[in-house]
């Protein structure tokens, strides 16, 4: 078992190349045993593929990977991803099995004894709070989307790895699951100590679950470092703007008068019911919006504007559009 | 209804042994087709390009027509099971190949990869993932597989590979419209039953169908081997289309398995037509069969002009044709039986007794009061009435028919006089008197079983045992027989076996 402050994974100068692109150019990373380590960039940064050059789902062109001092080509195939759990965003339990059957794939194959998988399964189900009484015999298709990924959790550690890769593990959940399953891992993490990859495209669950924090983009690491150093001293303008974009706005604030300057709402002549004041958020009057009333408002010039629940949507869709597409001027 | 009911009751054990023959041919093909197909959709899965040409070609094969397929497949493979099988199998591989391949492509990737990720081997992946989630797609290829042989296996019976297409073909022959339903329907039911069987267990108990599946593989293998160390010799027997070939085929076998403990006598009966028997014959297809004289010189042989419009005697119709087809043909010709299936005149019984008819020069005294019903055919033929009017120096009144009313023509009292096959089992159903043709106009047609040099010389304790029925049964017997098969329906094995007994030519204790 490797000791805290100890490197288990390190890259030396790895690239990959998909059809001629080179998506990681020269990859050097250590990363610290013990602790969750979180790769965070966007989608298309290279997170998912340097997660998967630790189990060899991926192989480097070139540079080399090491796990515990041993490169990772020195391994068979299967001792090396047995030492790893994995975790998917999809999930991915395997839907002919029961649950308890899916936790027990890496045991079996390992040969662990019956009588353990079966004190193994009950013991880890117990701490994901899914009693085993109730949830081992069930199908994955009787589990709702957070259950399945405690199963998912469970079935990583059911082996007890000293490695466990989590790849977007929670991007899939609804925000109560998500922040449910990022607490459970967190507790988790107290007691076992296990060292940890965790890849997400999210700046705040990456500064809620690391230990350590890597910024990747284009391929790159941009910066290394705690969640507190990362937030306060940026290496590059990117992270710093990559932060920036967590603090999103909240659009329910958004005022009246904003909604008009847009394309969104619709000039009229005259006003046929009394105009709301256009400082009212959108919160005021989603109300009566959602009830399939029409509000009508006046700007500083005197001309009215008739406000429909679809004037709102069509609003909220630009300005969310407008996030997303600065997001990816970054990234060309 | 009901005669449907006491056709079933006669030939259940024909229909079992028929059924079990359809099962075996069905089962067989499926599972070679599974064992072709799955390993390649397997491979395929991750060779796009490869599984879209295999893809169209199973997609061509499926479209020959099955009757054309096993026609092609005779210069190739000869005839019986192994064309019938090969032919199933071709029809088989796309729907078991596509459905495996959709069923092991359609699989979620992300499975795929933590599949991988969790460090299972190839096989590991396979039996424990890619094949479950694939079971259902691949079974369902296999019901349609299974529902598509078991249809077309009915055509087997055309090319001598038996099962219940033997009974379609037989009710057509026979114009049983009984016979043809029993066939269908057991097909019907059967590919049905299947089907379910299949269905049930894939919902339920998958690992149960590999395990049966797997069960039913070791079966045929060790079938096969118990086949091959238990060999006695096997001899083919053929008969042509009809109730009288039939009851021959089985004196044959009766008589050969008596006398000759290590062999065993395969039957292939209603196996076809002349030359297709012929051919099947000369190529060792079949090993014997039962053929008639003037059908050798009319179609077998090619016989010199200069004798071509000879008159000749039956045992001189019998000795050419047999030196001929030793030249031709290397084929050896046994000695004929008694009876002549020929062209023959009958009248009714009461005609006959009122007027002391035996002959048909007798005819000559009631000309006058003779009202014929004659087929187009004999109506034409030099060697029917024609000739009759020219070399009896008869003459009267004559109506045509279609060969089966002109029975019911006589039946009823229409015509007192019709033409007839010597030893049809209607002159025993309608009570008829067939004239003797004392001119010798009819040409001979006695029957004699026939097969290659070879065989004969290989096998002496065969031909003696064949011998045995030469100069036996006459034409009252034989239209006795034929009565019994086709009107009463009795199991023409059964009547070949009471034959045999009454004329002791079986052992005692038999």
């Amino acid at each position: 078992m490797t000791k805290q402050g100890e490197i288990a994974i390190e890259f030396t100068h790895v690239q990959k190349k998909f059809s001629g692109k080179a998506v990681i150019k020269d990859l050097n990373l250590a990363v610290p045993a013990n602790q969750i380590f979180v790769l965070v960039g966007p989608s298309g940064s290279g997170k998912t593929t340097i997660l998967k050059m630790i189990n060899a789902l991926i192989q480097p062109n070139g540079g080399e990977i090491t796990i515990n001092g041993k490169k990772i080509t020195e391994y068979r195939v299967q001792d090396l991803r047995w030492q790893m759990g994995y975790v998917l965003q999809q999930i991915a339990l395997f839907p002919n099995m029961t649950v308890a059957q899916n936790i027990a794939v890496i045991p079996e194959m390992k040969k662990m004894p019956k009588k353990k998988i079966k004190e193994r399964i009950e013991t880890l189900l117990a701490q994901v709070d899914l009693p085993a009484a109730k949830y081992a015999e069930r199908y994955p298709r009787e589990l709702s989307g957070g259950e399945a990924q405690r199963v998912g959790i469970v079935r990583a550690l059911a082996a007890d790895p000293p490695l466990i890769l989590m790849d977007e593990p929670f991007s899939a959940l609804d925000p109560l699951s998500r922040t449910q399953l990022q607490k459970l891992v967190l507790r988790l993490q107290a007691q076992l100590h296990k060292t940890v990859v965790f890849v997400t495209h999210d700046m705040n669950e990456a500064l809620k679950m690391g230990d350590a924090i890597a910024v990747v983009h284009h391929g790159k690491i941009q910066q290394v470092g705690t969640p507190r150093e990362v937030q306060l001293h940026p290496a590059t303008e990117y992270v710093a703007r990559f932060f920036a974009d967590t603090q999103k706005r909240d659009l329910l604030g958004a005022t009246l008068a904003e909604i008009i300057t847009t394309q969104a709402a619709q000039k009229i002549e005259a006003t046929p019911a009394k105009p709301v004041a256009a400082q009212a958020t959108i919160l005021d009057v989603s109300g009566q919006l959602s009830m399939g009333k029409v509000i009508y408002t006046q700007d500083e010039h005197g001309n009215y504007w008739e406000i429909t629940a679809a004037t709102v949507l069509q609003f909220l869709t630009l300005e969310e559009r407008k996030d997303q597409i600065d997001v990816r001027k970054e990234k060309v | 209804m009901s005669t449907l009911v006491n056709t079933l009751v006669e030939r259940h054990a024909q229909l079992l042994n028929a059924t079990f023959q359809h099962l075996n041919i069905s089962l067989l093909a499926l599972l070679l087709a599974a064992i072709i197909a799955m390993p390649l959709a397997y491979w395929t899965a991750d060779h796009q390009k490869a599984a879209s040409v295999l893809l169209q070609v199973a997609g061509v094969l499926q479209t020959i027509p099955s009757l054309a397929l096993l026609g092609l497949l005779i210069p190739l493979v000869g005839i019986g099971t192994v064309p019938t099988i090969i032919a199933l199998v071709i029809y088989a591989l796309l729907p078991i190949y596509q459905n495996t391949y959709i069923g092991l492509t359609n699989i979620d990737p992300s499975l795929i990869e933590a599949a991988d990720a969790f460090g299972m081997t190839r096989s590991k992946k396979l039996v424990k993932v890619q094949l479950p989630l694939a079971a259902p797609a691949i079974l369902g290829g296999i019901r349609t597989a299974l529902v598509l042989i078991i249809g077309t296996a009915t055509l087997a019976a055309l090319i001598g590979a038996g099962g219940l297409g033997s009974f379609i073909l037989l009710g057509i022959d026979r114009n049983n419209v009984n016979l043809i339903l029993i066939g269908a329907l057991s097909a019907a039911l059967l590919a049905i039953i299947l089907s379910s069987l299949v269905a049930w267990l894939a919902r339920h108990h998958w690992q149960w169908t590999a395990g049966l599946a797997a069960l039913l593989i070791v079966g045929f293998g060790a079938n096969q081997l118990f086949a091959m160390t238990q060999r006695t010799e096997t001899v083919t027997i053929a008969g042509k289309l009809g109730s009288e070939p039939d009851i021959l085929i089985n004196m044959y076998k009766e008589l050969i398995e008596q006398d000759n403990p290590k062999i065993q006598v395969q039957l292939k009966s209603n196996f076809g037509k002349t030359t297709f028997l012929f051919n099947a014959l000369k190529a060792k297809d079949i090993d014997i069969y039962p053929e008639f004289t003037g059908t050798v010189l009319e179609t077998l042989v090619k016989v010199p002009k200069k004798q071509q419009n000879e008159k000749r005697t039956p045992q001189q119709t019998y000795s050419t044709a047999k030196r001929l087809l030793l030249q031709q043909d290397q084929l050896a010709y046994l000695k004929p039986m008694q009876y002549e299936n020929t062209y023959a005149l009958a009248v009714p019984e009461t005609l006959a007794k009122e007027n002391q008819l035996t002959k048909i020069s007798d005819l000559t005294k009631i000309q006058a009061k003779i009202n014929a019903g004659f087929t187009l055919e004999f109506l034409d033929r030099p060697d029917g009435y024609r000739g009759i009017k020219k070399a009896y120096d008869l003459s009267f009144k004559t109506r045509s028919f279609e060969p089966s009313l002109r029975y019911a023509a006589i039946h009823d009292g229409r015509v007192n006089l019709v033409d007839a096959f010597s030893t049809d089992s209607e002159l025993v159903q309608y009570h008829l008197k067939v004239l003797q043709d004392d001119k010798h106009l009819f040409p001979s047609y006695r029957g004699a079983p026939l097969m290659t040099q070879k065989f004969a010389k290989e096998h002496p304790g065969i031909v003696k045992s064949l011998n045995k029925l030469a100069g036996k049964i006459s034409a009252t017997q034989m239209q006795k027989m034929n009565y019994a098969v086709n009107v009463e329906k009795k199991d023409p094995a059964t009547v070949a076996h009471a034959y045999l007994v009454k004329h002791n030519l079986l052992k005692r204790g038999n």
